[in-house]
């Protein structure tokens, strides 16, 4: 035996280590220039275009901006125009480039290969030539109704063409299905107004806003123009902030901007909003419209709801009087993960008491209604899954949703599927559904459609490509188009279009007479395309109060469950994944969820009494079963939950979806029955109750925020209103005396230069939703590192949102938020601040003089630069950085193609070894001066902003210039409320922060 | 306005495909890049001979694959001389390397753009049929790079045009060359060489030395930054010599 000597041993490592070593080199680099063929008019290498488009990551419809270089979209920011999201975007928003650019997409059409799970690539003309055929026979067997289509409920011109061609076909069967629908909402408008639509609103207008739940900064109808409108009202401005109440079992997202949170039993919406209702009737302080609203609440005093609602009576009280006080007031219904059998209800209930208050015709507007198709009823759900069990469906058409991951597991649709002969799947990518197909006709993304999308009454947005198809794809409005010519006959005859862009072209005739009568239709379509669309302003329709409304039963709704299954189940739509549909990206993967700061995964939240009678800790495996399923999460332990339930966030718990959703965490559907609204007929998301038992096993769940207590640190700072007040005056004063006084030291930037780049962040409006970390990423090339190196703490998010649970401070109200259910444990949660953290540009940066080879230092801009060709990786500039801003690049990270086609051009993409760290944005910045260099002139204010302030929803940050005393972002520095983060360590920060305003809760 | 900033174009059927793959590369950095040994900037006459310069002990670094080195040049797929057309019959860089002045990179002339000259001019030429071949085949022509900057480097085209350097000032006297070949060793020092250089305003000249004889004599405490980096960015220097200007 010969033993391998040290030596030789040594040598083999070192010719390892050398090849590894070229492995590990960079890239070749290009080594041929390759110019257009025929150079598109319009292109300008090395000039980014801009494409006006529109957004369909949910059914909100933002209008987009979609920035081209040389063809290919590398970023998406909103519409400024438009006048749903005005110019923001929230992260899902942002990583639309992901779906665009997923290396997980199907490529071409496919076909499962007879009985295997195997799919073989087919051409177009195959696909829609064995689809034809089939049509073909069932239509001349006289049995078109066997051909079953399910999509989503946008509305558009595909939505149209969807009814106008399976009219023609001659099957009644189209299905919508939208996993968050809002028909709750809709039937209980038709009851209480009669009139079955969705209005708007005007959360800006209100001094007091009062949740029953809608996450409406997260996904609820429009999250984007709620944030907006819900920062207008909360932010401290002249002197006030609007207050906002969340009530309801869990601190979600948006309960956590609160400035009190009620936590109400999981049912007990309802029975608070009828009793609020009934003080403001009891008490006369609904004028004359109380007349008509005492018969309906009579029965619900405060004291008997009560205990049902598991809220104190004097709370009630308070609120309605609250309520009734404010001078402008708005009441918000119980959102998606609220739904429970007796959703319809539980709206009315809100209705009636905004209706109470006068707010209906005010900040509760009809006339501007989200429009949105009916969705369709869980009972016709039911009735098609039978169907198709009986061999009724020979022909299923599935476009824009994925029905087996968004439908509870108890329908058994997965399983209906198999007596399908022929599932078609239209989906981009391998979804629970396309998995199951035996077709699949992949269509573009949003991004390389020409579309439309009709958000609102009186907005219509016009989608176009922003880049030839990446695939062998095609439009799922040519491949109908396609079929009806193949089909031949009247079929083809009622659709004499060449393709789907010029029937929707002709579709847009009759907006254009609409929207601009009399003018060119040439003109109109040109102008709609390089608008993103065309609007106008709605007017407020009147409504009153509808006889119907004394049919509704405001019965408290059943939970399915006994004493065995103690804990009502709370699943709610994660406000990154939505249902599930945005698993596939990456970004959103690693996007800490903005309450809990879990990265790829699923978790079970349980207050502390919970884990402490179960004995686990956050991370321990818990089971969870119901009457209708059980599943495995790890628990999260939370203050901000009732100890009588328990939630998972939905959105995970894929077998397909590629590689970064499948097999990660859990979906909560699997433990739903298939139960609905009983009035609405839309899935009951509160409708089961389950048991918990701890399994003894563990895992590593993954935050990227080690603790949400700043440990008396003034990390962020919470103060109450009038304090709020008396700082103001005192800036006031301060400003008057020393009007021009400049907000930082001359030193921080140079002398004669006329910029010291600076930003404002005022935590009185981040609602903490985190679009600015995703933005980051799209904007900075940031690599995704997955779930084990976020564990290492070597995540590479430049920006990342902490929050911390704070307590007002300066003779604020104290503790606003609490459940100290059967006086166990100090439960109690405070304000909760989100505070966006980024490098603070220090004019005195701890991490600069430690650089051994200079590669970071101070720029006469006042920018702390990092110079990545100069860095050597010592990272004892990370090491000294007091605020955590550096990150370090551990290895290479892959952009598998064609995610690298997403890369921005004018920022280096960073290889291992290399420190990096926000750089406000230096590219924009470049730019702009370059702009203002070309004109002779400096960079004016609200010229350059940072990837994360452009698309902040709450338009929280600003950012500008320093050493311009009227720029906004000095006036925000100079504003009362400002601090900077560890000001003690005297770093200087570039970053001001504007305390958050809370007003705490009246009762204390 | 030089730089129109978000031009809305209307798209007609889907906007122009991914043709310049090569043109952006998105190689990574190497953090490390080996710095060829510095050149000076090489006189205006002729130049030195590429065998004899490496023999020499080159003054930068040589590519043997794609012969872009001193005095040497890449074998293009078509023989193109920027003497005959540069050179004789004194067509503008900008005619063909169009929008050069705005864009941060040179442009690439599209393969439409030579044929519009070369149906009438030279139709018979050889070296034309090559180009009439890659029209008909659809194909656009794989040039050889000659030029290139570290993927870490931001370089601006456009703002050096706008700031009047001649095109030869980096690229050598291009109209007299046969073959395209890298005239500049494209080095750090090679770059800040011309940076560093005093601008052409008197009053801030002046200026600037009383800035720096100041800090002479008070230092950073009372002064501030030293005056040689303010300087550079506000139009003392030719160019700024602040490393962020080319590196982010």
């Amino acid at each position: 035996m010969s033993e391998i000597k040290r030596r030789d041993f040594l040598k083999v490592l070192g010719l390892t280590g050398a090849s590894t070593g070229l492995v590990g080199c960079a890239q070749e680099p290009a080594k041929k220039l390759i110019p257009y063929l025929v150079q598109p008019e319009e292109i300008i290498p090395g000039i980014p275009n801009w494409y006006a488009s529109a957004c369909r990551e949910c059914p909100a419809g933002c209008g987009v901006h979609v920035k081209v270089r040389e063809g290919r979209p590398i970023k998406v920011e909103g519409n400024p125009d438009h006048p749903v999201n005005a110019g923001r975007l929230c992260a899902r928003g942002q990583a639309s480039l992901q779906g665009l650019y997923n290396p997980d997409r199907i490529t071409s059409p496919l076909r499962r290969v007879e009985g295997t799970d195997e799919f073989e690539p087919i051409s177009w003309d195959e696909a829609e030539s064995v689809l034809a055929g089939m049509l073909r026979t069932m239509r001349s067997e006289g049995r078109p109704d066997w051909l079953y289509l399910i999509t989503d409920g946008a509305a558009g011109t595909l939505d149209r063409l969807f009814d106008s061609w399976m009219g023609a076909v001659g099957s009644p069967n189209r299905v919508i299905h939208e996993s968050f629908d809002v028909e709750p909402l809709r039937e209980a408008n038709r009851l209480t107004f009669g009139v079955a639509e969705i209005p708007r609103y005007d959360i800006d207008a209100a001094e007091l806003v009062v949740s029953f739940g809608a996450g409406f900064l997260e996904t609820w109808v429009s999250p984007v123009q709620y944030a907006r409108l819900f920062s207008a009202s909360q932010t401290f401005r002249d002197g006030r902030a609007g207050r906002f109440v969340h009530i309801g079992p869990r601190l979600s997202l948006t309960g956590s901007n609160a400035d009190e949170w009620v936590p109400a039993g999981p049912t007990g919406a309802m029975l608070m909003a009828l009793a609020m209702a009934r003080v403001l009737v009891a008490e006369g302080r609904a004028g004359a419209r109380g007349a008509a609203v005492r018969p309906l609440v009579e029965p619900f005093t405060p004291e008997r709801v009560a205990e049902a609602a598991r809220v104190e009576p004097e709370t009630i009280e308070r609120l309605a009087h609250e309520f009734a006080e404010a001078p402008s007031s708005v009441a918000l219904p119980p959102g998606i993960e609220g739904t429970d059998r007796n959703a319809t209800a539980a709206h009315a209930a809100v209705n009636l008491l905004n209706y109470a208050a006068g707010n209906v015709g005010r900040t509760v507007r009809f006339g501007p209604n989200v429009v949105r198709r009916r969705a369709a009823r869980v009972a016709r759900m039911q009735e098609m899954v039978e169907t198709m069990r009986g061999g009724g469906v020979q022909m299923l058409l599935v476009h824009g949703t994925d029905p087996v991951h968004t439908t509870p597991a108890a329908l058994g649709f997965a399983g209906a599927l198999a007596s399908v002969d022929m599932v078609v799947s239209f989906s981009s990518y391998m979804d629970e559904t396309a998995a199951r197909a035996h077709l699949i006709l992949p269509d573009h993304t949003p991004l390389e459609s020409w579309g439309d999308h009709e958000p609102e009454v009186g907005v219509r947005t016009l989608m176009q490509p922003t880049t030839n198809p990446i695939f062998d794809t095609k439009s799922t409005g040519d491949v109908l188009l396609s079929l009806a010519a193949r089909l031949g006959g009247d079929v083809a005859g009622a659709f004499n279009w060449p393709d789907y862009h010029a029937y929707l072209r002709d579709a847009w005739q009759a907006v254009g007479r609409e929207f601009a009568p009399g003018s060119d239709f040439e003109e109109f379509w040109h102008t709609a395309l390089s608008d993103g669309g065309v609007w106008r302003r709605v007017g407020t329709q009147p409504v009153t109060l509808n006889p119907a409304v004394a049919g509704v039963n405001f019965d408290e709704p059943t939970l399915d469950g006994d004493a065995s299954t103690p804990y009502a189940l709370f699943a709610y739509p994660s406000p990154v994944l939505y249902d599930g549909r945005s698993a596939n990206r990456p970004w959103l993967q690693e996007l800490p969820d903005p309450v809990t700061k879990v990265v790829w995964n699923s978790w079970i939240e349980m207050h502390p009494v919970v884990a402490e009678r179960l004995g686990v800790r956050t991370g321990d495996v818990v089971a969870v079963s119901s009457p209708h399923g059980q599943l495995e999460a790890p628990a999260y332990v939370y203050n901000g939950i009732r100890p009588d339930t328990v939630a998972i966030p939905i959105g995970q718990g894929h077998e397909h979806f590629g590689r970064w959703a499948r097999g990660r965490g859990v979906n909560p559907l699997a433990l739903l029955p298939a139960a609905a609204d009983e009035t609405s007929g839309a899935t009951a998301w509160l409708s089961t109750q389950v048991a918990l038992a701890a399994t003894g096993e563990s895992v590593t769940l993954v935050s990227t925020q080690g603790s949400h207590d700043d440990l008396g640190r003034e990390i962020a700072e919470v103060i109450s209103v009038p304090a709020a007040v008396e700082a103001a005056e005192h800036a006031r004063a301060e400003m008057e005396r020393e009007p021009a006084a400049l907000v930082e030291a001359a030193e921080d930037a140079d002398p004669k230069s006329p910029y010291r780049w600076g930003m404002a962040i005022d935590l009185s409006s981040c609602v903490g939703c985190s679009a600015c970390v995703t933005a980051c990423y799209a904007e900075n090339n940031i690599p995704v590192v997955g779930e084990e190196l976020c564990a290492q703490g070597r995540e590479m998010a430049w920006l990342r949102v902490e929050s911390y649970y704070e307590h007002v401070s300066e003779g604020g109200h104290g503790n606003g938020h609490g459940v100290s259910q059967e006086g166990e444990g100090d439960s109690a949660v405070q304000h909760v601040v989100h505070l966006p953290a980024i490098c603070q540009h220090c004019g005195n940066a701890p991490c600069e003089p430690v650089c051994p080879v200079y590669a970071t230092y101070h720029n006469p801009e006042g920018l702390n630069i990092q110079v990545y060709n100069r860095c050597v990786g010592t990272r004892y500039c990370s090491n000294n950085c007091p605020y955590k801003a550096r990150r370090f690049e551990w290895f290479d990270y892959d952009f598998p193609f064609p995610l690298n086609l997403q890369l921005n051009p004018d920022v280096t993409v960073r290889e291992k070894g290399v420190m990096e760290k926000c750089t406000f944005c230096v590219q924009r910045i470049m730019k702009a001066r370059n702009d203002a260099n070309a004109e002779g002139r400096d960079v004016n204010d609200g010229e350059v902003t940072t990837a994360c302030a452009q698309t902040c929803p709450a338009e929280a940050i600003v950012f500008g210039n320093l050493r311009d005393p009227n720029s906004r972002v000095s006036r925000l520095a100079r504003s009362g409320r400002a601090y900077h983060m560890l000001a003690e360590l005297n770093t200087r920060p570039a970053v001001t922060y504007l305390k958050a305003v809370s007003h705490g809760s009246e009762e204390a | 306005m030089l730089t129109p900033s978000r031009a809305f174009t209307i798209s007609l059927s889907g906007v122009a495909g991914l043709v310049l793959l090569a043109f952006v590369s998105h190689a990574r950095v190497a953090p490390r890049a080996k710095v060829a040994p510095q050149a000076g900037r090489p006189a205006r006459g002729g130049p030195v001979l590429g065998a004899a310069a490496v023999a020499q002990g080159a003054q930068f670094s040589f590519d043997p694959d794609t012969l872009v080195g001193w005095g040497r040049g890449p074998v293009q797929p078509i023989f193109f001389s920027h003497r005959h057309h540069a050179g004789e019959y004194e067509v503008e860089c900008l005619y063909c390397h169009s929008n050069t002045d705005i864009s941060s990179w040179a442009s690439m002339p599209p393969v439409e753009l030579c044929l519009g000259c070369h149906r009438v001019v030279k139709p018979a030429s050889s070296e034309i049929a090559k180009l009439r071949g890659y029209v008909e085949r659809g194909e656009p022509i794989p040039w050889e790079r000659v030029y290139r900057v570290a993927d870490f480097v931001q370089f601006n085209h456009g703002r050096h045009v706008r700031a009047e350097v001649e095109c030869q000032e980096c690229h050598g006297e291009v109209e007299e060359h046969d073959v395209l070949w890298q005239w500049s060793p494209l080095t750090m020092g090679w770059c800040l060489e011309c940076h560093r250089e005093p601008g052409e305003d008197e009053a801030k000249l002046a200026e600037a030395a009383a800035n720096e004889a100041r800090y002479a004599k008070e230092g950073r405490e009372s002064y501030g930054l030293h005056p040689r980096s303010i300087d550079s960015q506000y139009g003392v220097l030719k160019g700024p010599i602040d490393c962020v200007a080319c590196h982010y």
